[in-house]
């Protein structure tokens, strides 16, 4: 296997995504993206939650809650970091 | 479409067609770490023959494949884009290729319950790997993102001594330990 070719893969290909992204984000209007944030914003707690579940087995529903809001905390706090 | 909803549908089909898949990217990060806002779901494949054709015919309700890989190669990145005929979500799916790592962290997949269905996924210390392997060679943001919030979520319980080992292989032991080091503020 040829890691120099490998890594200019990577490279390659992280282009070709970021460049189709963007692509698509365009085809967006404003309010799609402001209600797709929102629907996404649900969508990806309730894959936290799955998440919490897997790693907390005997978690009630209710531990599962405290988990996600310490989650999104954690969230907060890496976006605001410097 | 949301993520949840064309993991289901994409894992669906591959287990119906006997497809062996886990699903990579933003959903396996947030399935470990912290939410992403994201409108792509990417899986890696291990495509039989006509497979792929089979898949594509499996989802042509909702997804319309892109007649050509984008990009091809005989090592690692031959990437199947499906497009959402009605809306503007995509899936990604990545043939898995001879790569060490890439094998490794198929043949270490976890079946996991997501949204009240069983699907694959790597192991949280391969989602770790694969990010900064990718970070490290195309440095972006995101994927530093998608790191932190897993180590910061996970905190001990992960297998340290394997994300390292990788690593090391890879060369982006540095960015790990500036992660690290950059946590330990938060």
């Amino acid at each position: 296997m040829d890691t120099a070719k490998i890594n200019d893969d990577i490279r390659h290909l992280a282009d070709e995504i970021y460049w189709s992204r963007v692509e698509r984000a365009r085809r967006m209007s404003g309010t799609d993206k402001v209600r797709a944030g929102s629907m996404l914003f649900d969508s990806a707690c309730r894959i936290m939650r799955d998440g919490i579940r897997a790693q907390y087995p005997k978690a009630s529903e209710s531990e599962v809650e405290d988990f996600l809001k310490e989650r999104l905390k954690i969230q907060r706090m890496l976006e605001n970091q410097p | 479409m949301t993520s949840e909803k064309a993991v289901k549908l994409v894992s669906k089909a591959c287990t119906d067609l006997g497809v062996p898949y886990m699903v990579v990217g933003s959903v396996s990060s947030m399935f470990y770490g912290v939410a992403r806002l994201t409108v792509d779901a990417d899986f890696v494949v291990e495509l039989g023959r006509d497979q792929l054709a089979a898949l594509a015919t499996r989802l042509e309700s909702r997804f319309r494949l892109q007649s050509q890989p984008k990009l091809e190669s005989v090592t690692f990145t031959t990437r199947y884009l499906f497009e959402e005929i009605e809306g503007d979500f995509a899936v990604e799916l990545f043939a898995l290729s001879e790569d060490d790592f890439d094998q490794e962290r198929f043949r270490r997949r976890v079946e996991v319950r997501f949204v009240n269905e069983k699907v694959w996924l790597p192991t949280p210390e391969d989602v770790i790997v694969m990010k900064l392997r990718w970070y490290h060679h195309a440095q972006r943001t995101k994927d530093r993102e998608d790191v932190s919030g897993i180590i910061a979520v996970r905190k001990s319980d992960l297998d340290w001594d394997y994300i390292h080992r990788w690593c090391e292989i890879h060369g982006s032991r540095e960015h790990l330990d500036a992660i690290r080091e950059s946590l330990k503020r938060l």
